[in-house]
């Protein structure tokens, strides 16, 4: 297991400093509070990162925990419906997804996918014997998934109810729940879409948008086509970090839903091709942590962790090329936004910490004396200690 | 600690989790092919799109084409109007207390709504924000003179349309509004843009392709969220500002190109006489119009009460606009001689007279008893005559001296309606004059078709014509409506010798004459029976239009006086005053001089004047003996004449 740690924080750390250096470059030329994004983002990123080396080092299975758990089902329950309190939320556009200020503000659904992943495979790992019965194995996953994401849905959010629905699908198949109760599911949730979507009049038009951004390029598929184009003018080898035009205002919400734009035209082909391989070596890992943590819970954990943080890569990439409509979610460990950066990175601390459960599970391996030097001083967090078995 | 520790995993959970895996590293890998596509071997329209976004065209707005009267006169032109901005970006932020007191001292500004104003702006600091539109001359001079203590402040000079003459022909002149969404639809292909302003009637509007000009515009590179930011020198001659409104440092990619201002418009309108029809309208409502009546060249055309056309393109007279768009009575904004509509009353005499004659259904000699009524033949209902005595034995040139009305109630009765209407569009009445200005009239002739057409729900006997409406229209009664101007048109028929002129207001746009109508012993007899209506005084009766007359000069003339309520329901007023206003008749007069150059026809319409000849033709007594006396010597009308 140790190679999936060193990979997992690697890639991790890889990461997050390709997104510190777009944001450096993006806010770099910005003048006033847009373009005072990126020490922001740095106290963001050392707030996240002091979370990731807390969670590594404490026993996942503390999340089991009935008072734990429970603190994080209601807590989570609370939070996010405080962005519908006046005088708390926050709206922004058309959305109320944020509580606090407008100077500063949590998004607390970004911590409604996490609680949801850990309810989810606490129930589907304690229920494993009653799979069978089509309550524990669809019904009751499908109402924690209705009441999370029903109540993100209506702040306007449809970006993560979607990942969240993709994710419980995911944890529903890895727990091995009946193929069948799957695909009725999967088409409940496929004909209950155009719904979602018509229900939002700003949603659809979006749709239109995308099938043809060329009719409004000045109005709602403007946000696309300087999107394209950040692609086209990056070409293969990209302007150079800093060179890129796009960021000097044509494309809105560069440093957030659009970094990965940003990213192909200031990095290029060879940008862009990086940040795919680092998610797929991501989720290369994350899928052999799945396969290798000590227990169901765990492995649940992981698998859930690993699905929210590589699709909502994959889903955003997608919307940035086009393929899906503009749905206001960031690139995960690489745009900025503070509630999502906090907490994508707290969730991959636990999936490091998953995997050094099974390297201690395992039966111990030989002491690796041919670690190079340098990576010393970067992991000297990582040394597995022993740990306390009740 | 943990409950789940122990729950070991099912087996095949690899086959399960590496299935998912796998389709998730499929999409990643499409979505790395589609990056391929796209940035390798990208699609050419990115390339087009990447020039569009970088290059920014600057608009530098035409100047409108100045508005000449007659003689030369200015009526439109544009003045410079001088708006003090301010940058927020190039004044420095503890200045900008002392800034505002200044200003607020200097130039009387309230300096909490320009705080207001710069908090609103405060993304976009170069952006250039308005802090008092078109200042005088003396707080210009003042601002300029104290720049180095007003950072950030500088003054911006627009072009701004100006009406000299302020009510004089202010209802010609039209008035200018920002383009409707609708409009700005059908003339986007004539370079007009959102904001622009255009003619919203009158002159305005009908040459408005003419007097709009074109725009000129310079290419400068553009930053994405900067608007680029035109300034003026002190000539007002337009200069980029160096900055874009979020400060990024602005270029020029080609020399300008300069604007086009719009053609100069040159008016047949004098000025001298339009000024003095409207000091004659004074308190009263109505129109008088003077063409030349061998050319249709419009005059004079004025209508009171009218308006000042500037309060539509200055700042601050909200109130005024607004009074005047409201529609309150008296209707300020209808010119009452060309979009206004009136029943003609006797006036439409003159037509059935030269119709009657042209047909030979009556000659100079025949002659039709007036017993001071008639009946369609002999029984059933009468239709008097306005004197109720009768005239006796009248032939057609009596008739149109004394206004008979059963002289003509037979006439019509003889012609039928259907050549009343023909002739009546033939001489101008009920269909368009052609005049070149927008919102003109047609009026009405009602005919055989227009009954059938109006009723055409109701009973076949609702739709039928009869010939007591035939009776009616023969003196300009019933559903008969003109406007002062067809009459004008009519006359100048007459006084020009039997053609129907096109009036017009723009000198390149005429004359316009029709082929001869009337031979020329139909215009001599018709001529004659108006001279008699001037010219008699004794042995009495004397003509109606008498107080039309004018020693030594060959005036013809037609009263009317049209019926705007039933005599029947005016019998009950002993005296005219005690008639209240609206139920009073129009006064009419239309009057052509001969024996001068040039010939000119002349049409005064009072409204609710009650009389024609001791209202209407004072009145057109007073514009031809102005207009011989003062204007006709003018050079204009001399070089004209030789053409």
């Amino acid at each position: 297991m140790k190679r999936e740690i060193n990979t997992l924080v690697l890639t991790t750390l890889i990461l997050l400093a390709l997104g510190a250096l777009m944001i450096y470059s993006i806010g770099g030329l910005r003048t006033g509070a847009a373009g005072r994004i990126l020490p922001k983002h740095m106290i963001f990123l050392v707030v996240g990162l002091m979370g990731f080396v807390v969670m590594i080092n404490f026993d996942y299975h503390i999340l089991s925990n009935k008072i734990i758990r429970r603190c994080f089902f209601v807590g989570t329950l609370i939070l996010i419906i405080l962005p519908f309190v006046p005088g708390i939320g926050v709206e922004m556009g058309e959305a109320r997804r944020w509580i606090g200020r407008q100077s500063l503000s949590f998004q607390p659904s970004e911590l409604a996918r996490f609680t949801l992943v850990l309810i989810l495979s606490f129930q589907l790992t304690k229920h494993q014997e009653n799979l069978h019965k089509i309550t524990h194995s669809i019904i009751m996953p499908v109402l924690i998934l209705l009441l999370y994401g029903g109540i993100v849905f209506f702040q306007k959010d449809m970006g993560i109810p979607f990942i969240m629905a993709v994710t419980t699908m995911v944890l529903l198949w890895n727990a091995r729940v009946k193929i069948i109760y799957l695909i009725f599911t999967g088409v409940a949730g496929a004909a209950a879409l155009p719904f979602l979507i018509r229900s939002q009049g700003y949603r659809s038009s979006r749709i239109q948008v995308l099938m043809n951004p060329w009719i409004s390029r000045d109005d709602r598929g403007y946000q696309l086509i300087q999107s394209l184009s950040a692609f086209y003018q990056g070409g293969f080898s990209g302007s150079g970090v800093g060179y890129g035009e796009q960021k000097l205002g044509y494309l809105p919400a560069a440093h957030t839903d659009f970094i990965f734009a940003m990213i192909g035209e200031e990095l290029g082909l060879i940008g862009t091709i990086f940040v795919i391989v680092l998610f797929t070596v991501l989720l290369i890992a994350g899928i052999r942590v799945v396969l290798g943590a000590p227990d169901l819970f765990g492995s649940l954990l992981a698998s859930g962790i690993t699905t929210l943080i590589v699709f909502q890569a994959f889903f955003v990439m997608l919307v940035n090329l086009g393929f899906l409509p503009t749905k206001g979610l960031p690139l995960p460990l690489v745009s900025y936004g503070g509630s999502s950066l906090v907490i994508n990175l707290w969730m991959m601390g636990i999936l490091v910490n998953i995997a050094r459960q099974a390297q201690l599970s395992e039966t111990p391996v030989k002491k690796d004396i041919t670690v190079s030097l340098w990576k010393r001083p970067l992991f000297w967090i990582f040394q597995p200690r022993p740990l306390k078995i009740t | 600690m943990s409950e789940n520790r122990d729950q070991e995993r099912y087996t095949g959970v690899e086959r399960r989790v590496q299935q998912v895996g796998f389709a998730i590293a499929a999409a990643l890998f499409l979505l790395g092919i589609q990056l391929w596509r796209l940035q390798i071997l990208s699609l050419s329209e990115f390339s087009k799109l990447a020039e569009d976004n970088r290059i920014w065209q600057k608009r530098l707005a035409a100047d409108r084409g100045i508005i000449y009267a007659r003689d030369g006169q200015v009526m439109a032109d544009n003045r410079a109007r001088v708006d003090v901005v301010i940058i927020p970006g190039e004044c420095p932020a503890e200045m900008l207390d002392t800034v505002c007191e200044r200003l607020q001292s200097w130039i009387n500004i309230d300096p909490e709504d320009l705080h207001k104003k710069i908090e609103a702006y405060q993304a976009l600091p170069f952006t250039q924000i308005l802090v008092k539109r078109d200042i005088s001359r003396a707080d210009q001079t003042r601002v300029e003179e104290n720049q180095h203590l007003l950072p950030g402040i500088t003054t911006v000079v627009h072009p701004q349309r100006r009406y000299l003459l302020g009510e004089t022909a202010g209802q010609i002149m039209g008035f200018l509004g920002e383009i409707s969404p609708v409009e700005l639809e059908r003339r986007r292909d004539e370079g007009y843009f959102m904001g622009d302003l255009v003619g919203k009637g009158g002159i305005e509007l009908f040459y408005e392709s003419l007097l709009h000009g074109q725009d000129g515009y310079m290419l400068v590179t553009k930053y994405a969220s900067g608007q680029p930011q035109l300034r003026t020198d002190k000539a007002g001659r337009p200069m980029i500002a160096r900055r874009d409104t979020i400060g990024h440092l602005l270029n020029l990619e080609a020399p300008p190109v300069p604007a086009r201002s719009g053609e100069a418009l040159n008016l047949t309108l004098d000025i001298d006489l339009q000024q003095k029809c409207e000091s004659l309208l004074k308190g009263e409502q109505g129109s008088i119009v003077v063409l030349d009546a061998d050319t249709g060249a419009v005059l004079a055309l004025a209508s009171a009460p009218g308006y000042d056309p500037s309060v539509f393109v200055n700042r601050g007279a909200t109130e005024e606009r607004l009074t005047l768009l409201s529609g309150q009575k008296p209707n300020r904004m209808t010119h009452r001689a060309f979009r206004e509509v009136y029943p003609p009353g006797s006036v439409f005499k003159i037509m059935l007279a030269a119709a009657g004659l042209e047909e030979k259904l009556i000659d100079a000699n025949t002659r039709f008893h007036c017993s001071g009524s008639y009946a369609i033949d002999g029984k059933g209902r009468r239709w008097n005559c306005w004197n109720r005595y009768g005239h006796g034995s009248m032939n057609v040139v009596e008739s149109l001296a004394f206004s008979c009305d059963v002289f003509f109630y037979t006439l019509g009765r003889r012609l039928e309606v259907d050549r009343i209407v023909a002739y009546s569009k033939l001489m101008g009445m009920g269909v368009l004059t052609g005049l070149d200005i927008t919102g003109e009239s047609a009026g009405l002739i009602p005919g055989r078709e227009w009954k059938a057409a109006m009723n055409k729900d109701k009973p076949a006997w609702e739709q039928q014509w009869y010939p007591g409406e035939t009776v009616n229209l023969s003196i300009g009664q019933g559903s008969c409506t003109t406007t002062p101007l067809q009459i004008t048109v009519m006359m100048a028929c007459i006084v020009n010798g039997g053609y129907r002129v096109q009036p017009y207001l723009r000198r390149e746009a005429g004359p316009i004459l029709s082929d001869k109508i009337f031979s020329d012993s139909t215009i001599d007899t018709v001529t004659a029976g108006l001279r008699m209506c001037v010219e008699r005084t004794k042995p009495a009766p004397t003509g109606t239009g008498n107080r039309a007359r004018i020693e030594g000069m060959d005036i013809i003339g037609k009263t009317g006086t049209a019926q705007v309520a039933s005599l029947s329901h005016l019998s009950k007023y002993k005296k005219t005053e005690d008639i209240p206003y609206p139920l009073r008749h129009h006064a009419w007069f239309t009057a052509g001089v001969l024996d001068r150059s040039p010939r000119i026809a002349v049409t005064v319409l009072i409204e609710h004047g009650h009389a024609g000849g001791s209202v209407a033709a004072p009145v057109a007594r007073d514009v031809i003996e102005y207009f011989y006396d003062h204007a006709a010597s003018k050079t204009s009308y001399l070089t004209l004449a030789g053409n």
